[in-house]
């Protein structure tokens, strides 16, 4: 997958919760610490990309609500493949 | 009724009573020839009263929300805690207004509830920040942030309590007079770190939710303090915009727990 294309549809899923500018920030950051360097990125570095952030949302919006948010970027990732 | 129409009608209902304190205080002597004034006492203890005990009853169901061990669930039960003993200490001072229909004394057994629920409050927004420092989210520059708070917290209560503990009055009248106004600047350093922390959640749900709560705790916190400062001087004429400010910081803590239960219930 287009790592360009899997962040953009990461932050505009997680932008409501936590602006636009966290939003990015935190993508290209957790991105950044789980070495994701490359142009493209395998399914297994955008799931651990989404448990990296799924530890730092839960402590704002609760894991039920942080589950269903990741629920919905696995889908629209799906949707894009 | 969810939690957004709550809020939508809660934000109408504290900027209506609001702005007749304000209205209030500028119209100055010559509401009282109308007889308005009880009413508007009435009103205002009622508001304070109600938003307090909305701001503690939603903190303690958001706090369900998360997981037991979730640092945040402790954060949030602490602060309904102090919450619920601030609705306590307006309880009391509400049952003097509302149904004796006389001015509430002080010091009075509010006032033990005040005191207990500032620890609460302090030790909430300490989890708080602990929490977002956790989460992984950048929280640089805080330290330095904090130590300006501190050194300016102690420049702005010296200045507030010196005069406060030179003035006149009975010991336990004064021993509040100090403590409260203490008691606020501890409160307003972790208040304005965690403001701080949440801007960098502009435009989105998490900053609505921890902008309403820290505008609602510094608001408190400024009623308190210039409550003490013009009760020590003996001046009642600003009583109606003290009011005012309490009910907008009272109005702003449930406005934003009832943005955390919307953030949760969407």
């Amino acid at each position: 997958m287009e790592k360009a294309q899997v962040m953009q549809s990461i932050a505009v899923q997680i932008t409501p919760l936590l602006g636009q500018v966290m939003a990015n920030s935190s993508v290209r950051a957790q991105c950044e610490s789980l070495g994701i360097a490359g142009p493209e990125v395998t399914p297994e570095q955008v799931e651990a990309l989404l448990v990296k952030l799924a530890g730092a949302m839960h402590i704002f919006i609760g894991r039920e609500k942080t589950q269903r948010v990741m629920s919905g970027i696995r889908a629209s990732l799906g949707a894009h493949e | 009724m969810s939690a957004r129409t709550l809020r939508q009608i809660l934000v109408v209902a504290i900027i209506v009573v609001s702005a007749m304190f304000v209205a209030k205080q500028l119209a100055g002597s010559a509401l009282s020839m109308v007889r308005i004034e009880p009413v508007l006492i009435v009103i205002g203890s009622l508001a304070k009263l109600l938003t307090l005990l909305l701001a503690a009853i939603v903190s303690a169901r958001v706090a369900g929300a998360f997981g037991r061990g979730d640092i945040t669930r402790r954060a949030w039960l602490l602060l309904a805690g102090g919450l619920g003993a601030l609705t306590c200490g307006q309880a009391v001072l509400s049952y003097y207004q509302v149904v004796q229909r006389i001015p509430s004394p002080f010091p009075s057994w509010a006032d033990v509830a005040f005191v207990l629920g500032y620890p609460l409050l302090i030790l909430a927004l300490l989890a708080f920040l602990r929490a977002f420092s956790a989460s992984g989210f950048p929280t640089d520059g805080q330290s330095g942030t904090a130590v300006m708070l501190i050194l300016t917290a102690m420049i702005l209560g010296a200045l507030v309590i010196s005069p406060i503990v030179t003035s006149p009055g009975a010991p336990l009248q004064k021993t509040l007079n100090v403590v409260y106004p203490i008691l606020d600047l501890i409160l307003a350093i972790p208040a304005v770190l965690l403001l701080r922390s949440s801007l960098r959640f502009r435009g989105g749900m998490v900053w609505k939710v921890w902008a309403a709560l820290m505008v609602g705790i510094l608001f408190t916190a400024a009623g308190d303090i210039l409550f003490a400062w013009f009760n020590v001087l003996g001046q009642t004429h600003l009583d109606a915009a003290i009011d005012a400010v309490y009910i907008l910081g009272n109005g702003c803590l449930a406005i934003g727990a009832l943005y955390q239960s919307e953030l949760l219930e969407s």
